[in-house]
């Protein structure tokens, strides 16, 4: 916690949270969404859904659009695999005044982590690799990691080797003793100096990680971290193919997600939104860079981040998340099964690390909030002071975007905002799931 | 009428009064196989078979109440028992003013002192689906005055208290749960305590004054790390002005009462009803009831408008009003079309908030105590593992009580709503405990669950 508090505001811009099992769906009664999803709104009340009720979203929204809190933003709530709410408000960009519109394409940042959480999944399917896999069989140059054990009286680090060698399971719920290079730690030091997430490309990434030892034993904490982006890599070795080829191949083409990928093309460009970050009075300013994040999405990048590389209109990413919510496919297009979605979104963090020690922002690791592969579980809604339905799997990004897949309810949202920095973007997220249940009247419908 | 009756020799005369008029009026009550009509309030009644209840089972709750009246323990009672949203069992009993030999009647009015404490949370979880609030929020979000708050450390050698900066600033999931730091003053003696005594923050003239007065008190404990029944909804009752824009009084009967129609539902009793009034006794250590006051809490004249409304303690109404209430949060929030909140806020409200290291039994308020099983959420005990808590209610029945006596339960795993109201203050250990008694008569009367 030390090492998240300090890292906090930045790793909370960073990114986003999944979630937990699909042990109550029904997949076969399910609706296949309407390929145009912006033509399938249906009515909210046959759903379960008061229309009065969800009047309170547009409000938080449009009240936050108001105040100048954020530019734009563009929503989607959709329950039984049928869209209740699909709107758009405010700017795309502010200097123009050109109005947010629903086609517009948003910097997913960590929301980008889930998609890399089924992409994985989708090798673990095809039996290429199991979550005991101690990491280095898929990274030879990870087999000789350190860890690091504090400084000597000199002032120098105290480095062993690890209890046991990190797993798979541990570098897909960010246990495994990676950190980011947000924190103050002498190991976030390191990545900073090394510029990790600047590399030119994947094997030049994992080339810097191989020299920087873990920052704690594997399993014993909870630090968020470049892990995704270590997947990412993985995704290549185990495929044979690129990151974003094999992410266009196996998942945006088969979902439609037609403007998803790690870059904006020219043609696009138009439609991309601008992304802005409070400055010290609180106003929004263009965003300038300068978080160590991806900033230019205009060309095609060299390093695809796993972790955060991604960009996709909001339509897009309900499409993804439909998908987890119907447990692994989406208008006949099996991505995952059900089974294999339901131990991606299942808390994998053992009880002594959800004491309120580790998290980002408002994503404390708690009892009943834990996380999954690649995105946070709620599997205590209630212990959790949350209203949403059991097994809820969630996660965010750095520019504010966010979405959560409830498979108890059969609820799916996602709202896209382009704010970076701010800590009043976990507070607008978690403000959304009050909101959100207090619509669903109807919960047996 | 009322000074007289404080004399041993006029009491002795009226404890009499009360034996005569007790029998006279439950063997009427006896003599009526049917329960008194209540078509008047619009409830739906069923016989008690059609939902699993069995009559005569059902007959030891009457019995219980008649002897509790018969034996002094109560002036009077008004109970009302519900499942699947009937009404099975609705009836009166005793005296409401044993002076002036009034019998009890259902559209009777109580003080339900703490009972207050679950509309407040309603009223806060209202809010809190409107987006104003979350759990994790810093209660000095709301109120800045909480901003520099100071936790009590023990005293020093010099008989000076030691304050410290608390761990982290109290939170809304803690002000609602009574795990916050504040207490009430008036049933601890702990230093802090008696600071409350000294200042008498519940004798605010409005509730700016009582945050002002609150703001210079430091926390009993550190947040989150003790239970302490505590001033924690009064507190919530100013928040709910600040969020709302309202008076807590009007937020209440514009958001609450009048959609659920619980007519009698208020701070005060106006002129108009007074003669409703049930009126309040205490527990005389000689045994039987007194119109004389004595204990902790001080009597209190619900007749004016207060100008300090208590939202942890502050209101008054009848059985049926606040059957009213507690068949909504029965319903997931809904009663007879009017939604108040949605199901998921009344699971949330409903759960347990206590972290489980701190149910051990060390942290109680009178019969109350939090153990393996029975827990706190927000502004409501909750059963969530009844066999451990060794009660016999259905998985996650939720409920409080006020001072005078009064009691209510609902079962969401058994579909069941219970309301029983006495005004009888300074119960304790050695009289009859009516709420979890009544709790035994009823499961044991529901002998068909799965209807």
């Amino acid at each position: 916690m030390r090492i998240m508090r300090v890292g906090f505001v930045v790793a909370g811009l960073l990114l986003g949270r999944c979630g937990v099992q699909a042990q109550t769906q029904k997949p076969a009664t399910l609706q296949p969404a309407n390929p145009a999803v912006s033509q399938a709104v249906v009515k909210p009340e046959p759903v379960g859904i008061s229309s009065e009720r969800l009047e309170r979203l547009h409000a938080l929204l449009q009240e936050e659009v108001d105040k100048k809190q954020i530019p734009g933003f563009v929503s989607i709530l959709a329950r039984h695999g049928k869209v209740v709410e699909f709107r758009s408000g405010g700017q795309r960009d502010i200097a123009s005044g050109a109005a947010m519109t629903k086609d517009a394409i948003f910097r997913d940042y960590s929301m980008t982590k889930p998609v890399t959480g089924v992409a994985m999944m989708i090798l673990y399917e095809q039996g290429k690799w199991l979550p005991s896999d101690p990491i280095s069989k898929f990274i030879p140059e990870f087999a000789h990691l350190k860890v690091f054990k504090g400084m000597d009286a000199d002032g120098k680090m105290i480095l062993v080797d690890p209890d046991h060698a990190p797993t798979m399971r541990e570098l897909m719920s960010h246990s495994a003793g990676f950190t980011y290079g947000f924190g103050t730690t002498p190991m976030d030091a390191l990545y900073r100096d090394a510029k990790v997430l600047q590399s030119q490309n994947l094997q030049a990434m994992v080339d810097k990680l191989a020299k920087i030892p873990l920052l704690y034993q594997p399993g014993t904490q909870w630090v968020y971290s470049v892990s995704m982006d270590i997947e990412g890599y993985i995704v290549e070795k185990l495929s044979g193919q690129t990151l974003p080829d094999f992410m266009r191949d196996h998942i945006f083409k088969p979902l439609g997600m037609k403007d998803a990928g790690f870059y904006v093309p020219a043609e696009k460009r138009g439609r991309f939104v601008t992304n802005y970050r409070p400055d010290a009075q609180g106003n929004l300013a263009v965003d300038g860079g300068g978080s160590g994040l991806p900033v230019d999405f205009t060309t095609e990048p060299s390093m695809p981040s796993g972790g955060g590389g991604m960009v996709s209109t909001a339509e897009d990413y309900y499409r993804f998340a439909q998908m987890l919510a119907n447990g692994g496919e989406l208008n006949g297009k099996r991505i995952l099964a059900p089974a294999t979605v339901r131990q991606m979104t299942s808390n994998h963090l053992p009880p002594n690390l959800l004491t309120g020690a580790y998290g980002g922002g408002m994503h404390v690791m708690r009892p009943g909030f834990g996380y999954g592969i690649n995105c946070a579980v709620v599997y205590d809604p209630p212990e959790a002071n949350l209203p949403d339905g059991k097994g809820t799997f969630l996660w965010d990004g750095a520019a504010g975007t966010w979405f959560w897949v409830d498979p108890t309810n059969d609820v799916v949202f996602v709202t896209m905002i382009q704010r970076m920095g701010s800590p009043d973007n976990h507070h607008l997220e978690y403000t959304s799931h009050a909101v959100v249940y207090g619509a669903l009247v109807d919960p047996a419908k | 009428m009322r000074s007289n009756w404080r004399k041993p020799a006029a009491r002795a005369v009226l404890a009499a009064l009360l034996f005569a008029c007790t029998l006279q009026f439950a063997t009427a009550q006896q003599g009526k196989p049917q329960p008194q009509a209540h078509a008047a309030v619009g409830l739906p009644e069923v016989k008690p078979e059609t939902v699993g209840f069995s009559s005569e089972r059902l007959e030891r709750l009457h019995t219980l109440m008649h002897q509790a009246v018969e034996q002094q323990q109560v002036a009077g009672v008004v109970t009302i028992l519900a499942r699947h949203g009937k009404v099975v069992d609705y009836r009166a009993y005793g005296m409401r003013d044993v002076a002036a030999a009034a019998p009890m009647t259902k559209d009777a009015i109580f003080r339900d002192y703490s009972m207050t404490k679950p509309v407040t949370g309603v009223a806060m979880m209202i809010l809190y689906e409107e987006g104003k609030w979350l759990p994790s929020d810093p209660i000095a979000k709301f109120i800045p005055e909480f901003a520099h708050l100071k936790v009590y450390k023990g005293m020093d050698a010099d008989g000076k208290m030691i304050l410290a900066d608390p761990e982290h600033a109290p939170t809304m999931r803690e002000l609602m749960s009574h795990t916050a730091g504040f207490t009430y003053g008036i049933f601890g003696n702990t230093p802090v305590d008696k600071m409350y005594r000294d200042v008498s923050p519940l004798s605010s003239k409005d509730l700016q004054e009582f945050i002002d007065k609150m703001a210079r008190l430091p926390l009993a404990y550190e947040p989150g790390k003790g239970w302490t029944y505590s001033v924690s909804m009064d507190i919530e009752g100013y928040i709910v002005e600040k969020l709302s824009g309202k008076p807590l009084a009007a937020f209440m009967r514009d958001e609450i009462f009048k959609p659920l129609g619980m007519k009698d539902a208020g701070f005060h009793v106006p002129p108009e009803e007074v003669n409703r009034f049930a009126s309040v006794y205490w527990v005389d250590p000689k045994g039987g009831l007194t119109a004389k006051p004595s204990g902790v809490i001080p009597a209190k004249d619900f007749t004016i408008e207060p100008t300090m409304p208590s939202g942890g303690g502050g209101l008054v109404s009848t059985a049926e009003d606040y059957y009213r209430f507690a068949q909504m949060l029965g319903n997931g929030g809904v009663l007879n079309g009017k939604r108040i909140l949605a199901p998921a806020t009344v699971k949330l409200m409903g759960s347990n908030h206590v972290p489980v290291e701190l149910l051990t039994g060390q942290y109680s308020i009178g019969l109350q105590v939090l153990r393996p099983g029975f827990g706190y959420g927000y502004n409501c005990a909750v059963v969530f593992d009844p066999p451990t808590a060794n009660l016999p209610e259905g998985k996650d029945t939720f409920f409080w009580d006020g001072a005078a006596g009064t009691w209510f339960w609902v079962d969401p795993t058994n579909d069941v709503v219970f309301v029983g109201m006495i005004q009888r203050m300074g119960g304790g250990p050695m009289t009859w405990n009516l709420e979890y008694q009544s709790r035994s008569v009823v499961y044991q009367a529901l002998v068909d669950p799965q209807k």
